[in-house]
């Protein structure tokens, strides 16, 4: 934080020059405010906002308050920088405070919040310094100067616009409310270390005489530098845990799917080869010549089980055990399903993502209450097309589980009234 | 008018077949022809032709899925549906390039649900064609025979089977309006395809039926790969 009032000469204190300085710290914490506002737009707001916000306005007109009557009393020295460093740190922490204070939100999001809103004001008052160290030569500000206010409101614009339409809008879309990583404590530390302490040993540098203004132009440099290196790592924090959390989300669905294609898998089996011998069993009564025998009833039963005896196959086992399994459902709700399907080219599939996906398709055509439900499944064009279509009425669903098996594999998917079709690269 | 084909070997399944063609007709108010041979051999050798056929796979001689594989060879786009008695002998109707198969007694909503998908199909096959006023006057192309369009400046270059390239002045996102019911998709800011020269999609590409590469925009993929989706099933 740059308050262009360090070395404040104790004597002759003139009260142009402490209106001035005054002022400057005002329109400091403004900027401060801008770029936490910023970001907190997107933040639910919580009860009773109004008194919340005048308590924040009360500590901080007090604590700035506090501020300027130390910063003039203090003598100069070490121990004076001691004093900045602290303020500005617990600054921030009031910052954070204030975000939670105001808004719904967990400490760790007040905190990304609140030091992405430090590091761009602190970038924006490094420029500031900067130009007008090049301008004049002289950092300080004595008095109420039209000049500077029009570097000030310029820089103000050059930095904050960038800021909003790169940080501010990717974040708010990226879901504040999921900062959930601990190392934002972290970042909150190297913001206090890097950013404030880095800034005031800049200050005091280029207020010595001995140091000329290249250095001070490279120190500056490198400051900005590391103020943009911290916004990159506080989105980074934020990806990283999108990132994360997406993950975990498919695992759990596949991994539940791929236990349940299991045991459908098992099942779907174990009924196939009992009725495989119950139809043998039944053929074989009719063959030995009992007189006792009902014939017309054993050979309806054979035929019976036969529909029953008959697995699909395509030549992909997730998706005959899928399609035996819908069958079934199927011939109790008396809906007709039909496939065409080239098994075969399904191999680089996984086999529950195979289960999740026609699961997830077919499941959806049986909703719209068909009676018909047609499937072909084909190899054209270099891709794995997957067309289902029924003769049902309704909403169709938004297929999430299936959509995310198609993206997974680069594909898409596309959903008409009663027809869904999925598009699937094959592998070159 | 449309001309349908019902190869089977059962007068009475033929019979069922027909009332279900004239049923949609009425339904859709349209006029379909309805012819019908009683063997595949038959189909085989007159190589008999048709908008749409109905194929019976368990015929006497040589069975449906033969004369089918036959028809391939000569005929890789007349839409195909199957006809057949156990539903486990069309699961490979695939290799025929089969739209669909119905399972006998065929009722009235298995026979309209392939009947619509068929009549998309066919429709796509209909050939309009659009005018095209070039420098060296006004062109009649053939909507078919446009590969792909693409954008430079404020010309469009019409791609045309055989290599041809025609030059007009306009805008892509007008002729994508015009032609977006025609089978034709925008890629990417400068491309719009005619899907029925896509002859392989990939992730970030299309490759034409000339062997011409073109990219799918960023912003524009996943509606270009929504669209392209549908339309390889047949939906559109």
């Amino acid at each position: 934080m740059d308050l262009g009032i360090t070395r404040l000469p104790l004597a002759n204190i003139d009260p142009l020059v402490l209106l001035g300085a005054y002022l400057t710290i005002c329109l400091t914490v403004a900027r401060l405010a801008l770029g936490i506002a910023l970001l907190a737009r997107g933040l639910h707001a919580r009860n009773r906002v109004g008194l919340r916000a005048c308590i924040v306005v009360a500590c901080l007109v007090a604590g700035m308050s506090l501020f300027f009557s130390a910063t003039v009393a203090w003598p100069q020295g070490t121990s004076f920088y001691l004093v900045q460093m602290a303020s500005f740190s617990l600054l921030l922490i009031g910052c954070a405070a204030a975000v939670h204070l105001l808004f719904k939100t967990s400490w760790l999001v007040a905190l990304f919040v609140s030091t992405a809103g430090y590091t761009i004001q602190n970038l924006a008052s490094g420029t500031d310094e900067l130009i007008s160290v090049a301008w004049r030569k002289s950092p300080i500000l004595h008095s109420i100067d039209a000049g500077q206010l029009v570097v000030f409101l310029l820089v103000t614009a050059i930095i904050y616009v960038p800021y909003y339409l790169t940080f501010v809008r990717t974040v708010r879309s990226a879901g504040l409310e999921r900062v959930e990583d601990r190392s934002m404590v972290v970042v909150m530390a190297l913001v206090m270390l890097v950013v404030i302490g880095f800034d005031l040993v800049i200050k005091g540098l280029s207020n010595d005489a001995g140091v000329g203004l290249q250095s001070v132009v490279t120190l500056r440099a490198v400051h900005g530098l590391a103020c943009l290196f911290t916004l990159w790592l506080e989105y980074v924090l934020l990806y990283r845990q999108r990132l994360a959390t997406d993950v975990a989300i498919s695992q759990r669905l596949l991994t539940e799917k791929d236990r349940q294609y299991e045991s459908s898998r098992q099942s779907i089996a174990a009924v196939n080869a009992r009725l495989h011998d119950i139809r043998h069993d039944v053929l074989r009564k009719l063959d030995e010549a009992d007189a006792d025998l009902d014939r017309d009833l054993l050979s309806s039963i054979a035929r019976e089980i036969s529909v029953y005896d008959t697995r699909v196959r395509t030549g992909n086992e997730a998706l005959d055990t899928i399609l035996t399994e819908k069958r079934l459902l199927c011939e109790r709700q008396g809906v007709t399903l039909s496939c065409i399907a080239d098994g075969g080219l399904l191999g680089f599939m996984a086999p529950g993502d195979l289960y999740a996906l026609f699961d997830n398709v077919l499941e959806a055509a049986m909703r719209l209450s068909p009676t018909s439900v047609s499937l072909v499944v084909r190899g054209t064009r270099g891709v794995v097309s997957v067309h289902a279509e029924c003769d049902g009425q309704g909403e169709t669903d938004s297929l999430e589980q299936a959509r995310a098996v198609a993206e997974h594999y680069g594909g898409s998917i596309s959903v008409h009234a009663g027809q869904l079709d999925v598009l699937i690269p094959l592998p070159e | 008018m449309y001309r349908v084909l019902i190869v089977e070997d059962d007068p009475s399944e033929v019979d069922k077949l027909r009332g279900h063609l004239d049923h949609y007709g009425r339904e859709h108010d349209m006029s379909l022809s309805v012819d019908a041979l009683s063997s595949a051999l038959e189909f085989a050798e007159t190589r008999r032709s048709a908008d749409l056929i109905f194929m019976d796979i368990n015929i006497p001689g040589i069975n449906g899925m033969e004369a089918a594989e036959l028809l391939r060879t000569y005929d890789a786009e007349t839409p195909l549906i199957f006809v057949t008695d156990l539903a486990q002998y069309a699961v490979s109707g695939y290799q025929v390039d089969a739209l669909d198969f119905m399972v006998k007694p065929v009722e009235y909503a298995d026979f309209t649900l392939r009947m619509d998908r068929a009549m998309r199909v066919m429709r796509r096959r209909e050939g309009r064609s659009i005018t095209v006023p070039t420098t060296d006057g006004t062109r009649v192309v053939g909507l078919r025979d446009v590969l792909y369009v693409d954008v430079l400046r404020h010309d469009l270059y019409y791609h045309v089977a055989g290599g041809e390239v025609l030059r007009i002045r306009g805008s892509l996102t007008q002729l994508e309006a015009r032609l977006a019911s025609e089978g034709f998709v925008r890629i990417s800011a400068s491309h719009l395809v005619n899907m029925a020269h896509v002859a392989r999609i990939r992730t970030g590409s299309v490759e034409m039926s000339n062997g011409d590469e073109i990219s799918l925009g960023r912003s524009r993929k996943k509606q270009a790969l929504e669209t392209l989706s549908a339309y390889v099933g047949g939906s559109i």
